[in-house]
């Protein structure tokens, strides 16, 4: 490709990226964003709807195996990788907001700690259910997995799905810092950051959610 | 006000940002403290639904806060609040619908597997 055409094709991008009037007075991709966001919540809102729902039909004392829930989960490790999603969140404001300034430099090293963050969650989650699959024999807690019991079934679907959200915000994050890389990435490209910080602002506020109905609940 | 459509004045810009990144802070240090207290009060012996109450109200708190002011909402466009909620507002009362719909207390499978062993179960009914 020639360097006029290059710079044509920049110029493009350029003007696809900034912000146009539109009727209702509000970024088309803001717009659709926060439709997209309110369509989650309904998605998310079933998820976390069934499994309480089962969890209050099917109690521990019917279902097989007997699993006594405040035995398989680690309350420590939750609350944990809630705290570290909630930095997530702190250092993703300040993502958006340094792009906003156009401070790239500051961009990145923000971008970098919310990819960081979130791959620790990840790994938290991960952990968490090799832990329960496994159970603890010598303690005598069976293993719970996505089929031997109801809890399992809506357990796993319902924070597999967020685990499979919070892998998706890292994997935009990750090629939003690369791209920072190019130098095609200027102030008019803000809009986009924001975009990603409220999908994972979003994917916080779910996992807000989770850890009081699913988790904390448990112990009471 | 609309964050992007209202100004594009880089100084404007540059004060509002430096203004909330205090904002963000103070709203860190808030929910992380808020996720303590969660942590602590499921194991103080106080009421069951004392303890429901305040969990609930903390969730609420802090989900709130995200969404006003890492998510902008207090700062952007109203009508992104109305979309928003109208997808809130169905997710929480499809759990009220699905609360009352199965409303069936705990199902007694020693009661049903008895009745479906009865032979006459199949013919009577």
């Amino acid at each position: 490709m020639s360097q006029s055409s290059s710079n044509t094709v920049d110029s493009l991008l350029d003007n696809v990226h900034t912000t146009h009037p539109s009727s209702t007075g509000i970024d088309n991709k803001k717009l659709a964003m926060w439709a997209f966001l309110g369509s989650d919540c309904m998605f998310f809102g079933t998820l976390i709807s069934t499994h309480l729902i089962y969890r209050k039909l099917y109690p521990e004392s019917v279902t097989e195996p007997k699993i006594v829930v405040t035995d398989l989960f680690d309350i420590e490790l939750t609350s944990f990788s809630t705290f570290i999603l909630l930095l997530s969140s702190f250092f993703m404001a300040l993502c958006v907001s340094a792009m906003h300034k156009g401070q790239i430099k500051s961009f990145r090293k923000n971008c970098l700690l919310v990819i960081f963050f979130g791959l620790i969650f990840l790994g938290c989650q991960v952990y968490e259910f090799h832990h329960f699959a496994h159970g603890n024999p010598d303690k005598g807690v069976p293993s719970l997995t996505l089929s031997n019991n109801i809890f399992g079934s809506t357990f796993y679907l319902m924070t597999g799905t967020h685990g499979v959200h919070v892998a998706i915000g890292v994997i935009i994050l990750l090629v939003m810092y690369f791209y920072s890389y190019s130098g095609k990435m200027k102030t008019a490209h803000a809009i986009d950051v924001e975009m990603a910080g409220l999908y994972w602002h979003f994917v916080d506020i779910v996992w807000i959610i989770i850890f009081t109905a699913v988790y904390l609940v448990e112990y009471i | 006000m609309s964050h992007n459509s209202d100004h594009h004045d880089p100084e404007i810009v540059l004060l509002e940002e430096n203004k909330r990144f205090y904002t963000f802070i103070n709203i860190a240090f808030f929910l992380a403290v808020l996720t303590g207290i969660e942590l602590l009060i499921i194991y103080v012996p106080f009421p069951t639904w004392i303890i429901w109450t305040v969990l609930i109200g903390l969730s609420l708190v802090k989900f709130v806060c995200v969404i006003l002011w890492f998510m902008h909402l207090i700062y952007d466009h109203r009508f992104l609040t109305l979309l928003f909620m109208a997808g809130l507002l169905i997710a929480t009362l499809t759990y009220i619908a699905m609360m009352f719909i199965m409303q069936a207390d705990r199902v007694d499978w020693d009661a049903i597997g008895a009745s479906l062993l009865r032979p006459q179960h199949f013919f009577y009914t």
